[in-house]
This record gives C-alpha cells, sequence and structure tokens, in this order.
C-alpha cells in the first residue's frame, strides 16, 4: 500500500506541474539568495513608522509642524525693475527640538553673479540659446541678480548675525529656540528684476516694447523659512533650479506698492479693495461675486489699452491677507484685463479669476476662467472642497508655474488673434495643471525640493481626470475632438520614454536635480503609474477612496512618499508594494505575451508521461486509481477519434465520477468542456502587472479575464493557464485595451499578429 | 523578435509645466525605412521634434511658418530632398511626399519612393536638421526584406550602406 501511496503522490505532483526535469540530479549546487522575490514588502527602502508618522500613512500622535507668519512691505520699482521689501517673520517652533538657528531660503541668488547653479551642468555648446540667455552667459551682460540683504534683525531691533550660504541663509540665534517657542526676526532686502522671457526663470517680467510697458509675475521673491521636520531636520538642500519648493505653513499680511495705474493680484484677500478699485470695479465685483455660470470683467480689453498709455507718477498699496498658506506670489501690470466668476463650494463662494494682456486674447477671454473652474471642482471632487477664497490664472508668455491660489500660464495666440490647436490645448492643460497644484503641493504639502513626483506626478495625474471631464463639461469647446486631447495620462502615452535607453532613465523615486528627462520623470511616468493603478489594479472606487483619504489626512500638512504609498495601501486593503517597488523605486518597463498554445483532449488512456513513470516504479495501469488523462493534440497520446467525444464519452473515469456524484438533472445542467488548452504567458519586461487577456472562441464569443498580479509572484518569468471549454478557441491577446504601457506588443498575439503598417494606414487615410 | 543593437535615445522635449526646466536638450530625429514588397515601394517616415523642425524651416525658408498649417508641406519636402537622400543600386531615388501628423511634441512626416525592386545595396544619407543643431542625431532604422540595420547619423558622419 505504501508503494500505491507513493505513486498517487506522485501522479499528483504530475498534475500540479512538476516536472521530470526535476527529478534528475543536478550537477552542481547553486549558493542560496536573498528574497527577491518582487512581492515582499518594502520594509528595506520605507522609514520605520513612528510616533510622528504611522504604519497606516497618516500623521501620528505626534505629528508637528512648523508655522511662520509673514508681515510684508513691498515696493515695487517698475522704472528700474527692482523689488524692495521689508519682513517681519514670526516662527513659532513646535517641534520637541531645541534649534541653535534657523535656516531660510534665498531663493533669488540662484541669479546672483556668483551663483553656482550655471556651473552645475556638464555638456558642450548648446545648439540653440535664447537671445538674453546667450548674451548673458558669453557677453558677460551686467545682470546684477541676486539677494542684497541690508539688515536681519531681532525684535528689539537688534542685529543678528547671519550666514549665506549661495541659496540658504543661516541666522545664529543669540540662544536656542526651545521647543512651543516663539521668535520674531526682521529682514530687509531689495533685488534686480529678472526678464523671466529671455533670460527664463519661474519669476520677472516680460517687456511689451510696442507699448512700453512691463508685465510682472513675482514670485520666491522674499527670503522664506526652510521646513524643519522629523524627515529631513532642515530641508536646506540648495536652490539649484530644478528641485523646487519646501515651505512652511502660515499667515501673510502683505502691503505691495506699486505705481498707481497697475492692477495686482496675488495670494490671499484683497483688505482695502475700496481703496484701490474704482468705483465701476467695485460693482463689477460684486456682480461677479453672484455670476456663477459666467466671468464678469472687471477690467475690460479697451480700459486694459487705454490704462497702457497712462504714466501715473502716482503710488497705490495693495493689502493682501492670506490664512494658512505656504507662499506668496503676485502680479502687476498697466496692461491687464480682469474678469472673475464665483464657484460654490457648499456654503463658501470662490472666486475664479483670470488676468491677461490684450496680446492673450481672443483665446484668454474665453478659456482661462473656464479652465480655472472646472479644474477646482473636478480636483475637489477626488480631494477636499478647495479651502481658499480664490484662484487666479495669470497669462505669462512662455512658462507655467505655480503658487498658493495664483499661478502664471502660457498660450499666446499670433499677433493676428489666430492661434492653433496646440497652443489652445497647451494653455487650457496648463492651467488646470497649474490650478490644480493649488491641491498638491499648496494644501498637500509635500517636500518639492526632495521629490518633485509627489507634487508633479500626482497634479498631472489629476490633471488627466480634470481635462477629461472638462472635454465632458464644455464638448463645444474641444468640438471637433470627442474627448480632451491629453497629453499625458494615457499608458500607451509613456511607452516612448519606459522603452528608451536605460543610461538616461532614472527611479520616480529619486531627488529631481539628479533624473534624466525630468518632465517624463516627475509628470508622465507618476501620472500614468496611478492612472493604470486606478483604472486597471485596484479600481476606481478603492483607488478614489484611498487617494482622497491620503488628501484629507495631509491637507495643511507635509506628507513624505511613504505617507502617500501606506495610506493608498492601508485605506484599500490591496497590498501594493509590488506596485510601488516596480513603478517607483526601479526603471522596470511592462512587457507581458502570450508564448504559445497547446490543445489537449480528455483520454482514458495513460499517457506516455504516465507510463513512463509507471514502468519507473514497476506499476500496471490496474494498479492506478481512477484517472483522468490528457492528451495533447499531435503527440502520441492523441488520436483523431478523440476529437469527437465530449470529455465524458473520452473518459470512462470521469464519466463513472459524473455518474456516481451527480443526479442526472445535475447533469444535464452542468457545461460539459470540449476543449482543452494550455495557453503559456511570458514576462520579458521586469514590471510584474496583472495579466488581462482576451480570449475568442470560433462562435465570436470573447471573454476578458484579468489574473491578478499575484500570478507571477512564484515564477517572474513565464505561467501558464487552463481554460476549458465548449467552444474552440481562435486567438489569445495579452491586454487587448493597452491598459498597462506595454512597450512591446508585438508578442501580445496567439496567433502573432501581423504587424500593424503604420505607414499604409496613414497614406490610406490622406489619400482617402 | 530581432533585438535592434541601436538602443534609441528619444529624449522628449518637454513644454515645461510648473517649472521652466532647462534641462541638457536631446537632439534626436527617428527615421524608420521600410521596403514593402507588395507595393514595390520604400516607405519612410521620420519623427522629427516639433519644435526643432519649426525652428529651421522657419530660419530657411518663413518665419512665420508652422506646422500645423498645411502650407507648411510644400517647404517639408522641399527640405527633405535636400537632406535626406536615399541611393538603390548605386541611384539616387525621388520620393514623394504623403503627408504629416503631428503627434504630441513631435512630427510624423512621411514619404514614399515607388517602383523599387531587387535592392542590392541602400544608401541613405540623413543630414535632418545638421545645420542648426550642433549636437543633432539622427537615428536612422532600415529594413530591406529580412534585414534590418540601424544607424546613428551625426554630424561627421551622416550616411551609411546596407548591402542586401
Amino acid at each position: 500500500m505504501i508503494h500505491y501511496k507513493h505513486l498517487i503522490l506522485s501522479v499528483l505532483f504530475l498534475f500540479s506541474g512538476f516536472t521530470f526535469a526535476q527529478e534528475t540530479k543536478q550537477e552542481e549546487r547553486e549558493p542560496g539568495h536573498l528574497n527577491k522575490n518582487k512581492f515582499r514588502q518594502l520594509y528595506q527602502e520605507f522609514s520605520t513608522p513612528n510616533q510622528y508618522r504611522t504604519a497606516s500613512g497618516a500623521p501620528g500622535h505626534e505629528y508637528y509642524q512648523q508655522k511662520a507668519d509673514y508681515k510684508i512691505n513691498l515696493e515695487l520699482d517698475d522704472k528700474q525693475q527692482k523689488m524692495f521689501g521689508q519682513e517681519t517673520i514670526t516662527y513659532t517652533n513646535n517641534s520637541p527640538d531645541d534649534l541653535e538657528y534657523l535656516w531660510l531660503q534665498l531663493d533669488q541668488n540662484v541669479r546672483a553673479k556668483d551663483s553656482k547653479s550655471p556651473l552645475r551642468n556638464g555638456g558642450g555648446v548648446p545648439s540653440a540659446d535664447q537671445p538674453g540667455a546667450f548674451v548673458g552667459k558669453h557677453f558677460n551682460a551686467p545682470f546684477e541678480g541676486g539677494f542684497n540683504i541690508e539688515y536681519v534683525k531681532d525684535a528689539n531691533g537688534k542685529g543678528l548675525k547671519y550666514v549665506i550660504n549661495q541659496t540658504m541663509m543661516r541666522i545664529d540665534i543669540p540662544k536656542p529656540l526651545k521647543a512651543g517657542e516663539k521668535i520674531s526676526f526682521s529682514v530687509k532686502w531689495w533685488y534686480n528684476i529678472n526678464d523671466h522671457v529671455n533670460q527664463r526663470g519661474r519669476s520677472g517680467y516680460e517687456y511689451f516694447e510696442k507699448d512700453d510697458n512691463y508685465a510682472y509675475v513675482i514670485a520666491q521673491f522674499f527670503p522664506r523659512m526652510c521646513v524643519y521636520n522629523d524627515v529631513e531636520g532642515w530641508q536646506n538642500f540648495q536652490f539649484w533650479g530644478n528641485g523646487e519648493f519646501a515651505l512652511v505653513f502660515g499667515d501673510y499680511d502683505v502691503n505691495i506698492t506699486v505705481p498707481a495705474d497697475h492692477i495686482v493680484d496675488g495670494t490671499g484677500e484683497l483688505q482695502n479693495r475700496k481703496e484701490v478699485f474704482s468705483k465701476t470695479m467695485m460693482n463689477r465685483y460684486n456682480q461677479a461675486r453672484k455670476s456663477f455660470d459666467k466671468p464678469v470683467m472687471i477690467v475690460t480689453q479697451a480700459e486694459a489699452e487705454a490704462n497702457e498709455k497712462s504714466r501715473s507718477s502716482e503710488k497705490k498699496t495693495w493689502k493682501f491677507s492670506a490664512k494658512n498658506v505656504r507662499d506668496f506670489g503676485f502680479t502687476s501690470s498697466r496692461k491687464y484685463i480682469w474678469d472673475m466668476q464665483a464657484v460654490k463650494f457648499g456654503e463658501r463662494t470662490v472666486m475664479a479669476v483670470s488676468l491677461y494682456p490684450k496680446e492673450g486674447n481672443p483665446l484668454w477671454e474665453e478659456y482661462s476662467t473656464k479652465a480655472v473652474v472646472s479644474t477646482l471642482k473636478s480636483y475637489s471632487d477626488k480631494t477636499f472642497d478647495y479651502p481658499y477664497p480664490k484662484a487666479i490664472s495669470v497669462h505669462a508668455k512662455n512658462q507655467g508655474m505655480e503658487y498658493p491660489m495664483i499661478c502664471w500660464n502660457y498660450g499666446r495666440p499670433n499677433e493676428d488673434g489666430t492661434y492653433s490647436d496646440r497652443t489652445k490645448y497647451g494653455m487650457i492643460s496648463v492651467i488646470i495643471h497649474e490650478v490644480g497644484h493649488n491641491f498638491f503641493p499648496m494644501i498637500v504639502n509635500s517636500d518639492e525640493r526632495q521629490w518633485g513626483w509627489m507634487d508633479e506626478g500626482l497634479d498631472t495625474f489629476m490633471q488627466y481626470i480634470a481635462e477629461q471631464e472638462f472635454g465632458e463639461w464644455f464638448p463645444e469647446a474641444i468640438a471637433p475632438n470627442k474627448k480632451y486631447p491629453s497629453r499625458r495620462g494615457e499608458p500607451a502615452k509613456i511607452v516612448r520614454y519606459m522603452k528608451g535607453d536605460q543610461s538616461f532613465i532614472t527611479p520616480i523615486m529619486a531627488n529631481p536635480e539628479n533624473v534624466y528627462q525630468l518632465g517624463n520623470n516627475a509628470y508622465g511616468k507618476p501620472a500614468t503609474a496611478l492612472n493604470i493603478l486606478r483604472e486597471t489594479v485596484m479600481g476606481k472606487e478603492l483607488f478614489d477612496h484611498a487617494f482622497k483619504t491620503y488628501s484629507k489626512r495631509w491637507m495643511f500638512k507635509h506628507p513624505s512618499p511613504e505617507d502617500f504609498f501606506r495610506t493608498m495601501e492601508d485605506a484599500s486593503g490591496v497590498d501594493l508594494d509590488w506596485y510601488w517597488r516596480g513603478w517607483f523605486y526601479s526603471t522596470d518597463y511592462v512587457d507581458i505575451g502570450v508564448k504559445g498554445v497547446k490543445k489537449f483532449y480528455v483520454s482514458s488512456k495513460p499517457t506516455a508521461k504516465i507510463k513512463k513513470m509507471m514502468e519507473a516504479r514497476g506499476m500496471k495501469e490496474s494498479d492506478l486509481p481512477p484517472l483522468v488523462y490528457m492528451a495533447e493534440e499531435g503527440s502520441e497520446d492523441y488520436s483523431k477519434k478523440l476529437e469527437k467525444g465530449t470529455a465524458l464519452d473520452n473518459s470512462s473515469s470521469l464519466k463513472e465520477y459524473m455518474m456516481d456524484n451527480f443526479t442526472a438533472e445535475e447533469r444535464a445542467t452542468m457545461p460539459t468542456p470540449k476543449f482543452f488548452y494550455e495557453v503559456e504567458f511570458n514576462k520579458p519586461g521586469g514590471l510584474v502587472m496583472p495579466l488581462i487577456v482576451e480570449y475568442k472562441y470560433i462562435d465570436g464569443t470573447s471573454e476578458k479575464i484579468t489574473y491578478p498580479a499575484q500570478v507571477w509572484r512564484k515564477n517572474d518569468n513565464e505561467v501558464k493557464k487552463v481554460i476549458a471549454s465548449e467552444k474552440e478557441l481562435v486567438s489569445v491577446t495579452v491586454d487587448p485595451d493597452l491598459e498597462t504601457a506595454d512597450i512591446d506588443v508585438t508578442n501580445n498575439s496567439w496567433p502573432k499578429q501581423e504587424e500593424e503598417n503604420k505607414f499604409k494606414n496613414f497614406k490610406n487615410k490622406v489619400k482617402g | 523578435m530581432q533585438i535592434v543593437k541601436l538602443k534609441i535615445i528619444v529624449m522628449v522635449l518637454f513644454v515645461s509645466l510648473s517649472s521652466f526646466i532647462s534641462l541638457h536638450k536631446y537632439y534626436v530625429s527617428v527615421t524608420d525605412i521600410e521596403y514593402a514588397k507588395e507595393t514595390k515601394s520604400l516607405q519612410i517616415i521620420s519623427r522629427l521634434f516639433v519644435d526643432d523642425f519649426e525652428k529651421v524651416l522657419q530660419e530657411r525658408y518663413i518665419d512665420t511658418l508652422s506646422l500645423d498649417d498645411n502650407s507648411a508641406d510644400f517647404y517639408i519636402e522641399k527640405y527633405f530632398s535636400k537632406k535626406l537622400k536615399v541611393t538603390v543600386n548605386n541611384e539616387l531615388q525621388q520620393f514623394s511626399f504623403i503627408g504629416k501628423e503631428i503627434d504630441g511634441d513631435m512630427v510624423h512626416c512621411y514619404f514614399e519612393i515607388e517602383k523599387v525592386s531587387n535592392i542590392e545595396t541602400i544608401n541613405v544619407m540623413n543630414k535632418l536638421l545638421f545645420g542648426t543643431y550642433e549636437n543633432q542625431q539622427n537615428i536612422t532604422h532600415l529594413k530591406i526584406n529580412e534585414k534590418k540595420k540601424s544607424f546613428l547619423f551625426v554630424k561627421d558622419k551622416s550616411s551609411g550602406l546596407l548591402k542586401l
């Protein structure tokens, strides 16, 4: 009997996938190895949870963040393009640590003459330069950029010692700032404003030669507190130019003095509207507060054009106040046309605002505020109701950049007012993207200096959803397109990047200063990864709940990458360590294919393999228990006869079992498969992904089965699946709807499909 | 699936969203030349960055030229006829312009050389954009019958030969 049992075990093993090859002895013993399984948890990569940040991804019970409140007086010198400022910072140390010194960011110093930023890149002569940049580099044009710090004083007016290290300034306070204490100090400074169009920059002026006017978009223009937290200590990584900002929340009171004929808007609520608005503007503003369906002009194009000719020698001070923001930005010019529309969030009215010179029309009056409104609605739906009182879109010639409540966006028509679709969709997309940044990172305040993808990737992912919704809500705005032509988000759009040369690809989890192709690395790939996660891996319901949980947990706080990764798992009950590991920590790509299909019939006779085993063990057929055998088509076990019968006809063991265990009625309702297929899938790509397969049958029907990614957990290279069917299988397609960013689809079909001829298709299209 | 030895370095230029970014910019075009037996023609698709190509055409021809506009087609054809030369069995071939399409940052240009048979040798010279961009690289893939070859053309080496 023992003998018999062994045989049964062997037979069972045979069925569960063991092969004879494993019974032969190995010549050499392989060395052992560490856990290389792609589904192992990210214990090595993640930091250990603690009282500040929990293992569930939420802020811990002792989570803290610092606070920096600013009172700033500014004067803009429009004649010489200089910015003068005096600020008082009140810094609250909510950390449990005593701070011996304070670190501030001096971002303007990236433009100082001794800045190391331009020296950080190697390489030869660039092929082309903007004329301004060229002159700046080679003619040594005397642009005196960077901060001129006049003083740093304590609350009693006594000078404080400070040290400037490039774009960072350390203030050496006389005694440590103890946990829970506050300190106030003042800084006076000025700098020359740069030309952001020709010298490039996120902040600066554009000069309009025709009417001799400047339009200013001003940001990272005042000394700002660095973040101090449990993750980085002081985040004083230099501002080299690519890695953006890490900033502390606080309350701002900012007074901006400009020529009296300038139009100004910025972060926060305007405190002295009656002083700076004309009566007409005031009336229009009151109308706009109630206009929920279309924008109301506060300053019309005709008025703006008249204002362009004015040269007031008077000054006006615009006073803004903002609560719980991480930064402040503003814009100022004589040239601005100004429109506003109201948006309702619960009981609150939020103003969607656009400012643009006539050069932005007719594009801007039509689409800017519309895009702002649409963005606030789309993003709020997936995160939290937009908490600030307004969101402003300002026209800038060739850049898009975000600040709390305000952003600059490109999209300028030709001089005759015509514009291409590329310009139009470029503009709507950049507005959606930059207004969307209010959510990430202005409110969900990740560390941009360290992790570009945490705001850019999440924002670009949301941008895709918001663009598609814009298309659904305003079909006339995107006609004749049926859906909004998004540049990023769809899986197929990232393929070209992911299959590129590995020596120019960096994992997403990298500092933005050190990556190749920042646009793909920090924007396109994480956005696509999240889109695939939402639509294909988790499903919209689970994803959206988890994403919203993350947004709400970290609203007005400083999340780290792990806080995001952990929350997405914690709130959904989906283990995603494998997904983060592959998509975010590696440069692996998706390539899954179907290798082959074998067809089997049920048979009564032991197959050659079984016979060989019986022989080895000295068994006879009568020693075997009742078994159902599978004969592969074309093999020695196969005969044409098998094709005629059903599985029951072909196997007496099976037939007897059915008769013993089921009644005739039961048997009549059970499907009896006739065709059995072993489908082998392979995975040349390193990423594990769900295996999405479409099976097509001879009668024209098809079924789509998604095997979870865990199908690869024991064999990362290939996996077999058995299909039992009453109908003959005619084709197998992996990822039929291109959901996974598979970089090579030529191996995705059985039988192998002829490659689509792009040339022929295009020619047919053109020639009609 | 044959492994193409020369990996394609397509560094996608991006219009920087959310930040101006002056990263090292790559100047790369990709041209596929494939022989279609059934039509006895060489099918050519060239993919160039819209902004680079537009700038070159503006400098050479009309400074307001826009690739979004069909009137650019005339100049595209004119430019290609100077910069891309295909010689089959030592005979320079004339190609006809089929059309172009814009796909994100790239413009795809389609050309066809008809009445080609018995290819023994094919020589390609690809000088697209070399005049303007010092670091321009033109990747060119040839697929003639079952034979494949890829070239990376740079300013100092702008032509290559495939023998069948």
